[in-house]
């Protein structure tokens, strides 16, 4: 194998995979890139997986020789980024690979591209185009609510659904929801419904943020998911479900609604959140007709309190949160104004805009705290 | 190639094969018998047959799969072992990446106490269990010594053990059934698995070249191995004449005369062995007994003389001596002890066993043991003394 390129675009494709690497693993070939080279199609590829994730990035290149090697990931990483900026030229011989750089010279020892785990099949064919900025927005909309509880796997990843006219996107953790809603024409797309682990979801905003690119292709398997993503494919396993029937879990007759402009709530819990209980993070909301208390009152700490304006339709009442589930909220949502649709005090809040983009629908579920009388 | 190729656990193996050809097969599996007689490698061969990419419970041995089944390195094989508590998680991805290459059960963790802990339960089962398969369809967990598993451990993974995600199959192995939660149990389908016949012992330690056994040793070792070639295997060929070696010196008389040296010789053995040695140790101080209690039984019976070098006594009535190296000292010990002696020997023997298995303090078993051998033999040479006088 032998090829040449130039050293910016190599530090951008090795970066594109690097995240995958694990620092330690008990295969020592999952430390290492896969790198081959297509003397065809004069480009080259490189593979990083951590057998959770795959992530495959291509790129041009003068290549002289095709071939294939894995070679030592962070070594790898270190050299191409500190070299000058000369063109840096690859060759490999046996397991050993040299890379030339100007008057740099390196030599490291590969594994053999056997040993890499054999990557699932995936292909292009099958997969379905998805607007990259929708699918950023879907994610970044719900997965700050995927569960980090070990004990209940099936929440550990978001859950990506298709009904005939919908795309959704639903991640919980017990304690708070968020689901996110398209409309559009998915009938094709019916019966895909997969969990995908929140880190090939974040890998896959990245890459779309380094990238550009406007069209996203998406490729639902049994057992995995692949994002094409312009040259780079991320393939990660699914998680087993089944998913919780969420559904049953938002209630439908909260009868009572909060409108509260959304900076102003934002920055109010922030301020009154500086003194809450580091536990329970509790912050009082008291709802009058017109005017919203915020109170924090932690023993031996202190206490915070703020006022704002509000529309509420109904008779006072008082309710808690933890103050970071309602941040991670507030902080999630679009538009001036949020709307709070309540039931009672201990019941969940139905969390929303309440200038909703056409055809979308982001819905925040939080589950209040009992509040100590 | 695949399962037929484990020697002696037929039952077992047709179990596994007659449950998957009826599409049958449990999602929980417990195997267990005695230690060394192939309960991981069938596990190992199970789940390698499984990947296979050739229909049917069977493995071609050339398929990318297989290949990496052989690495250890299948995506979708997860295999677990007790680790020691202490250990730091730097050093614990090396020693499992080692342990994997180098055949886990080969480690030597010294005296340290190896566990399955409940976030090693949680990390490498649970999680991964609700994982979908890297290349499918088929997901193994194989947790080795699965009564090593902590409480919580064991507590964690019960839920995973009802009822894990389809085509998941989860096999616990052990070698102390008694020893794990009944809840652990009910949950598992279990296959037991025997000791070998010796022919088959002695045709796995011929089987591979690695061990460099000759076929005379080969036989002896087989005999010392009681059915179960794993411990052969994990002495190794010149392991083990050094054991036999070991356990004829303090047989044999010359280890114990006095009592600074037997006390320094308890010590030894209770501080410089992992408790999986002093078993070992003292089950050979058993065939030890049984070597002596044979060739007593015979002499007594009439048969061959006292005569040194028995060795050609005729036909079937000539027992089968395993420390054939050490023959002199067996007749010698023969010769000067009764039935008693050598019935109170192997009671005491025995019962340091089972106090070792206990977790008993080892140092105070050994001393006992060895005083107990030590006051045996005296009593033994002064009686022979005094019968002597008289004669």
């Amino acid at each position: 194998m032998k090829f040449s390129i130039a050293r910016g675009d190599l530090d951008k494709a090795i970066q594109r995979v690097l995240a995958v690497v694990s620092p330690k693993t008990t295969l020592p070939v999952l430390a290492n890139l896969l790198l081959t080279a297509d003397e065809k199609a004069k480009t080259i590829s490189l593979t990083a997986t951590d057998l959770d994730m795959t992530v495959t990035t291509a790129t041009a290149a003068e290549v002289e020789a095709g071939g294939g090697i894995t070679l030592p990931a962070k070594r790898f990483a270190e050299i191409v980024r500190a070299l000058g900026d000369a063109d840096v030229s690859v060759s490999v011989d046996g397991e050993e690979i040299s890379i030339r750089s100007g008057k740099s010279n390196f030599r490291i020892v590969g594994i053999p591209t056997e040993e890499f785990p054999t990557l699932p099949k995936s292909d292009m064919a099958d997969a379905f185009d998805v607007d990259a900025e929708l699918l950023t927005r879907m994610i970044e909309k719900v997965s700050f609510c995927v569960s980090k509880d070990e004990t209940r796997p099936s929440l550990n990843g978001a859950y990506w659904e298709f009904k005939a006219d919908t795309m959704s996107m639903t991640a919980t953790d017990g304690h708070r929801l968020a689901t996110f809603s398209v409309a559009g024409k998915f009938k094709k797309l019916a019966g895909n419904d997969m969990i995908v682990p929140p880190k090939a979801l974040s890998h896959a905003v990245r890459i779309i943020g380094a990238e550009g690119g406007d069209g996203v292709k998406v490729a639902a398997h049994q057992n995995h998911v692949a994002f094409f993503i312009e040259g780079t494919t991320i393939n990660s396993r699914l998680l087993e479900g089944p998913f919780p029937n969420y559904q049953q879990v938002i209630p439908k007759d909260n009868d009572k609604t909060l409108l509260v402009g959304r900076d102003d709530i934002t920055n109010a819990v922030r301020r009154v959140a500086v003194l809450s209980d580091t536990l329970t993070h509790q912050v009082k909301l008291t709802l009058g007709k017109k005017k919203l208390d915020l109170t924090v009152s932690t023993p031996d700490v202190g206490e915070a309190k703020e006022e704002l304006p509000c529309k509420f339709d109904s008779d006072k009442m008082e309710v808690g949160y933890n103050a970071n589930y309602l941040l991670d909220v507030l902080k999630h949502l679009d538009g001036d104004n949020v709307q709070f649709s309540l039931g009672t005090a201990v019941g969940a809040a139905v969390v929303s805009s309440a200038e909703p983009a056409e055809g979308e629908e982001h819905t925040c579920l939080l589950m209040p705290l009992r509040l100590n009388k | 190639m695949g399962l037929e190729r484990i020697k002696g656990q037929d039952s077992a193996v047709s179990l596994l094969t007659s449950a998957y050809a009826s599409g049958r097969l449990s999602h929980a599996y417990l195997f267990h018998g005695p230690d060394g007689v192939g309960k991981e490698a069938v596990a190992l061969e199970f789940a390698r047959a499984l990947h296979c990419e050739t229909d049917g419970l069977e493995s071609c041995g050339s398929c990318s799969a297989c290949r990496m089944a052989d690495g250890l390195s299948h995506p979708d094989t997860h295999l677990i072992f007790p680790v020691p508590t202490t250990i730091k998680p730097a050093e614990l991805a090396e020693l499992k990446a080692s342990g994997l290459k180098a055949g886990f059960r080969d480690q030597d963790f010294g005296r340290k106490t190896a566990v399955i802990s409940v976030d090693t339960v949680l990390s490498e089962v649970v999680v991964k269990a609700n994982k979908r398969p890297y290349i499918g369809p088929w997901k193994v967990f194989i947790i080795a010594d699965a009564d090593r598993m902590t409480t919580e451990a064991a507590n964690t993974l019960l839920k995973t053990l009802e009822e894990p995600p389809e085509q998941t199959v989860i096999v616990l192995t052990t070698s102390r059934p008694t020893a794990l939660p009944a809840t652990v149990i009910s949950r598992c389908q279990r296959v037991a698995f025997g000791r070998l016949s010796r022919k088959d012992v002695e045709a796995v330690l011929l089987a591979d070249p690695r061990l460099g056994f000759e076929p005379k040793e080969a036989k002896a070792a087989a005999a010392m191995a009681q059915g179960c070639p794993g411990v052969a295997v994990r002495s190794g060929r010149a392991g083990l004449a050094g054991e036999l070696r070991s356990v004829a010196l303090i047989m044999g008389g010359s280890r114990l005369t006095n009592a600074s040296s037997l006390l320094d010789e308890a010590n030894r053995l209770a501080y410089r062995l992992g408790r999986d040695e002093q078993q070992k140790f003292l089950n050979l101080m058993l065939l030890w007994l049984r070597d002596v209690l044979q060739l007593s039984q015979l002499r007594g019976s009439g048969g061959s003389s006292a005569g040194t070098g028995g060795g050609n006594a005729s036909g079937t009535g000539e027992p089968e001596i395993l420390y054939a190296g050490h023959r002199a000292e067996i007749e010698r010990m023969a010769d000067s002890m009764n039935v008693d002696d050598l019935e109170q020997l192997i009671h005491k023997v025995d019962d340091a066993r089972r106090a070792i298995e206990r977790y008993s303090n080892p140092s105070i078993v050994f001393t006992s043991v060895l005083l107990d051998l030590a006051v045996v033999r005296k009593r033994a040479s002064t009686r022979r003394g005094a019968a002597h006088g008289v004669r």
